[in-house]
């Protein structure tokens, strides 16, 4: 196999954490190129006959413009509404039930994902179903048309969330006029006129085989499966001088801000402290970090977790970390009663400054979540259908390498960069605070709606005229 | 890495389908030429991996082999739910499940947390509809300390009151946010019309708030004693442990239960009622969200395994008609829930709800006319293949779908033999079908106002009474 430049990559290696599980060198993927430079990585598995294949592509709302924002949304579900071997969404839709497949996609900041799982003695016409799909797309005009409402739905369902404005607000807070860079949803009024001409070209800038990857787990041999998607895939061409769109960098969030939104239908309330993390482009080693704290505020024995959730003072509290390529937001979560509020916000701001003392956190604590982290990993691999997809969320975000050397990485961390980490990132640094109840909940403990300067600079209206039965 | 947030994830990530929808029920042997993806050897092997065993005090056991990995996965059954309680003590159980977790006489709130930690123990308590359940997912090498504290959590629960008022808060807090969400308070609102007070099955957020406030913690640990010592437990292990250690096991830790038998009662089906068939709620959304409900085949009905087939097509025809072809809406779909009572549920997002409840009709019309064609009858039925695979991959999923369908039918086979069962379903029973269930439906409907009119929802309820 001299043309597989990296097989079977070995994983893990062992741990030595007390009565550890012990992953010895398992290969767990292949990976390799195909002559179109479209990667294919394989995780064979024979526990059911199934095959799960996933295209997965750097992409999203961090490669669009004002102008284009939420078009690669749209472009995902024109995937599926015909190409040159199936003419329209209807044919689609019945090669997909004679496939016996199960199917969606996904559209994100960084990624874009379609994926199928299917009986694997259909692994043939599956590749071919999705490499047709892929590369001669139709976009046809009447399609899109059509399709542009069903989104404009999917955006209306999201805005009935009484969250909407709060989450739309702190995004545009971030990161000021490159809020869309984080906002796959879009815009409504760009998804409401787009023509064909923009989805072509993102078609051009994203969907190209240099920019995705196949990445394919179950039943199959994999030696079967190169040279099936080979075949399959060969169709999808390169197109040459392409080159990757470089997202901008995000401006620096410098001073704090705290707001109050009152909106209806909010039961209780809520706040979220959002910090600029780290970030896989700039510091790559504190995304490990920024994960074990998360862990460890997780931990039920733990100061964090007796403090806010055990003792009643809060319905919900949690520190949560989505490892990104281009940005790193680390938020503190808190769901209380309107009377407890105010005071487990204060408590929180006040707590953050002790998780770098030494003692906030203990050694075997680190041990536990370390420990966590290699069966989780069991749990995770022994679903082939969703290990697969999970694959597809690493690839396009931080690359396979980061992935594979995950548990290898998490296990050199120490206490003491939990507390450096604490001190770089949270302590003394600017945030963002939001705090989200009802008008008439706000009132009784004496707050006013401060949201509305934000509002009125940040938050796009949705355009009435198009609010109709 | 990806997190389980506690606040909702709004729009970081947008779908193709609404995550409903993008799974199916359903079936592969290793030919193409054979129209039956899921072969007869193939399920003959999985039966072979499955064992059914009883402790000395009858106790069932039903162990499935899975050499390929070294994950355990246990759970524990009781056939009573929320549907056994009666009204107004329906959240005692959901909340004395909830609170088991929180410790027990052997392994006090702190150890058993301090020992899942320690163990990566994964440990669950529940009370659905019908069923009450526990989980423990574990390895191999920790099976031993695992099994000791999850027994003791069932066998001797603390229900400290401190820690059950804490559960309490949580679930009003869960009761309190179901007005937020537009999919879930349109589900309450058709609940209104669709369930008589007092039926089993009833369960309204707003009274579960008022029934929660009432409810004593010393409440707790009387009912769940007299449902441990009145309710026969079923315990599903997947584990690649030989089984005469794992019986063994659970001898040493379970038989001191009593040897007990039960029949569920039968859950009457709600009848329709003219005044109250349709719930409109005036909210400031810019879609409309609908919700059909009426009654389908029970889980041991005759009718069961049709109904799910024609329930996929009807799906299938609803997407089509609504969102293909007419672009009315991102998410319309119909589906069956199978429990002791069943029911059938339509569900659409549309900006013009006159127009898709239109077409809705249009599309029971046509299932409850149309004659498919064996060729088209066979096309829906792949998709079950696929479905019925996936539901085999995690040691979690298979121990929950075994011990579901032990729990329901007292046996195994209704679920390993589904695609059998499925090849057998002819086009005239899916018309026939069609014809005796879609019928008297009640109308949940939340939007705005001014985009509303009764005289369309009622066309819809009067179109479809039966």
């Amino acid at each position: 196999m001299p043309l597989i430049r990296a097989l079977k990559r070995t994983v893990f290696i062992s741990l030595t954490l007390f009565g550890v599980p012990v992953l010895h060198g398992e290969n767990l993927f292949v990976e390799e190129k195909l002559a179109n430079g479209l990667e294919l990585i394989a995780f064979p598995s024979h526990k059911v006959p199934l095959a799960t294949i996933v295209l997965t592509c750097k992409g999203g709302a961090m490669t669009e413009s004002p102008g284009s924002n939420g078009l690669t949304h749209l472009w995902e579900h024109m995937f599926f509404k015909g190409n040159e071997k199936l003419p329209n969404q209807e044919a689609f839709k019945k090669r997909i039930r004679t496939l016996g497949i199960t199917y969606n996609g996904d559209t994100s900041a960084e990624k874009v994902r379609y994926f199928f799982t299917l009986p694997s003695v259909y692994l043939v016409e599956g590749l071919d179903f999705m490499a047709d799909a892929i590369a001669t797309p139709l976009i046809d005009e009447q399609e899109l048309t059509k399709e542009r409402k069903v989104v404009l739905d999917e955006w209306d369902r999201n805005a009935s969330q009484p969250e909407f404005d709060f989450y739309n607000l702190q995004r545009s807070i971030l990161y000021q006029e490159q809020g869309f860079l984080r906002d796959p949803l879009g815009d409504y009024s760009v998804i409401a006129e787009a023509n064909r001409a923009q989805l072509m070209q993102i078609k051009k800038d994203i969907f190209v085989p240099q920019n995705c990857a196949l990445i394919v787990g179950g039943d199959f041999e994999y030696e079967d499966l190169k040279a099936k998607a080979e075949k399959s895939f060969s169709i999808w061409t390169a197109p040459k001088e392409w080159k990757a769109i470089t997202p901008p960098s995000f401006p620096k969030f410098t001073k704090t801000i705290d707001f109050v939104m009152f909106r209806p239908h909010i039961d209780n309330a809520s706040v979220e402290l959002t910090f600029m993390g780290p970030y896989l482009k700039e510091t790559p080693k504190d995304t490990y970090i920024a994960d074990i704290l998360a862990s460890l505020l997780q931990h039920k024995s733990g100061k964090f977790y007796r403090k806010f959730v055990d003792s009643g003072l809060t319905l919900g509290a949690s520190f949560s970390y989505f490892t990104q390529s281009q940005t790193g937001e680390s938020s503190f979560y808190l769901r209380a009663t309107p009377e407890n509020i105010l005071n487990a916000k204060k408590s929180l701001l006040a707590e953050i400054s002790a998780m770098a003392k030494p003692d906030y956190f203990s050694s075997d604590q680190l041990d536990d979540v370390k420990r966590s982290l290699i069966i989780d990993h069991k749990r995770e691999i022994n679903a082939p259908s969703s290990f697969t997809k999970t694959l597809a969320f690493w690839w396009p975000v931080t690359g396979l390498a980061y992935y594979q050397g995950y548990v290898n990485n998490m296990n050199q961390i120490t206490l003491s960069d939990v507390q450096d980490f604490v001190k770089k990132y949270l302590i003394n640094k600017p945030y963002l605070a939001g705090l989200l109840i009802s008008e008439e909940n706000g009132k009784k403990i004496k707050l006013k709606d401060t949201s509305k300067p934000f509002a009125d600079k940040w938050l796009k209206k949705r355009p009435q005229t198009q609010k109709s039965t | 890495m990806i997190k389980k947030l506690l606040r909702p994830a709004l729009i970081s990530l947008v779908f193709l389908f609404p995550s409903f929808a993008c799974t199916t029920d359903g079936t592969s042997s290793k030919t193409k030429e054979d129209n039956r993806l899921v072969s007869d050897a193939s399920i003959a092997a999985q039966k072979e991996q499955t064992s059914v065993a009883t402790l000395s005090n009858g106790t069932q056991v039903i162990i499935r082999n899975e050499p390929s990995s070294d994950l355990v996965s246990l759970m524990v059954g009781w056939p009573k739910g929320s549907s056994a309680t009666p009204t107004g003590k329906k959240n005692l159980g959901i909340w004395a499940f909830d609170t088991l977790t929180m410790g027990s006489k052997n392994y006090p709130k702190d150890v058993l947390f301090a020992l899942a930690e320690k163990y990566s123990l994964n440990i669950a308590c529940s009370q659905g509809i019908d069923h009450s359940q526990c989980s423990l997912g574990t390895i191999n090498d920790y099976w031993p300390q695992a099994l000791a504290a999850f027994s003791d959590v069932i066998l001797h629960p603390s229900f400290k009151p401190s820690d059950a008022e804490l559960q309490r808060k949580q679930l009003l807090a869960h009761y309190e946010s179901i007005a937020n969400n537009p999919d879930a308070f349109t589900n309450e609102l058709v609940n209104k019309c669709f369930y008589p007070e007092n039926h089993p099955y009833f369960l309204s957020a707003k009274d579960s708030v008022t029934e929660m406030k009432q409810l004593k913690t010393s409440e707790l640990s009387g009912f769940y004693q007299q449902l441990l010592q009145t309710t026969p437990m079923t315990l599903v292990v997947v584990t690649s442990m030989p089984k005469e250690k794992i019986i063994a096991d659970l001898e040493k830790q379970f038989n001191s239960l009593p040897k007990i038998s039960y029949t569920p009662p039968k859950i009457e089906v709600p009848p329709f009622k003219d005044d109250c068939s349709l719930v409109f709620e005036d909210r400031d959304v810019p879609t409309a969200y609908l919700l059909a409900k009426f009654s389908a085949p029970e889980v041991n009905s005759p009718d069961a395994v049709a109904a799910t087939l024609l329930f996929n097509i009807f799906s299938e025809e609803l997407d089509e008609e609504v969102r293909t072809k007419r672009s009315l809406s991102y998410a319309t779909y119909a589906y069956t829930r199978q429990y002791r009572m069943g029911l059938g549920i339509i569900y659409s997002t549309t900006p013009k709800p006159e127009e898709t409840l239109e077409v809705i009709q249009q599309v029971i019309t046509k299932i409850k006319s149309t004659s498919y064609t064996p060729e088209d009858l066979s096309e829906f039925k792949k998709e079950f293949a696929t479905a019925f695979y996936l539901k085999q991959e995690t040691h979690h999923s298979i121990a929950a779908k075994l011990l579901e369908t032990q729990l329901y039918h007292g046996s195994l086979n209704p679920f390993y033999d589904l695609p059998r069962e499925l090849d057998k379903v002819t086009p005239e029973q899916i018309k026939s079908l069609a014809g005796k269930y879609l019928k008297n439906m009640r109308l949940g409907i939340l939007f705005q106002k001014a985009g509303y009119k009764d005289t369309w929802a009622k066309k819809f309820i009067s179109a479809n009474k039966g």
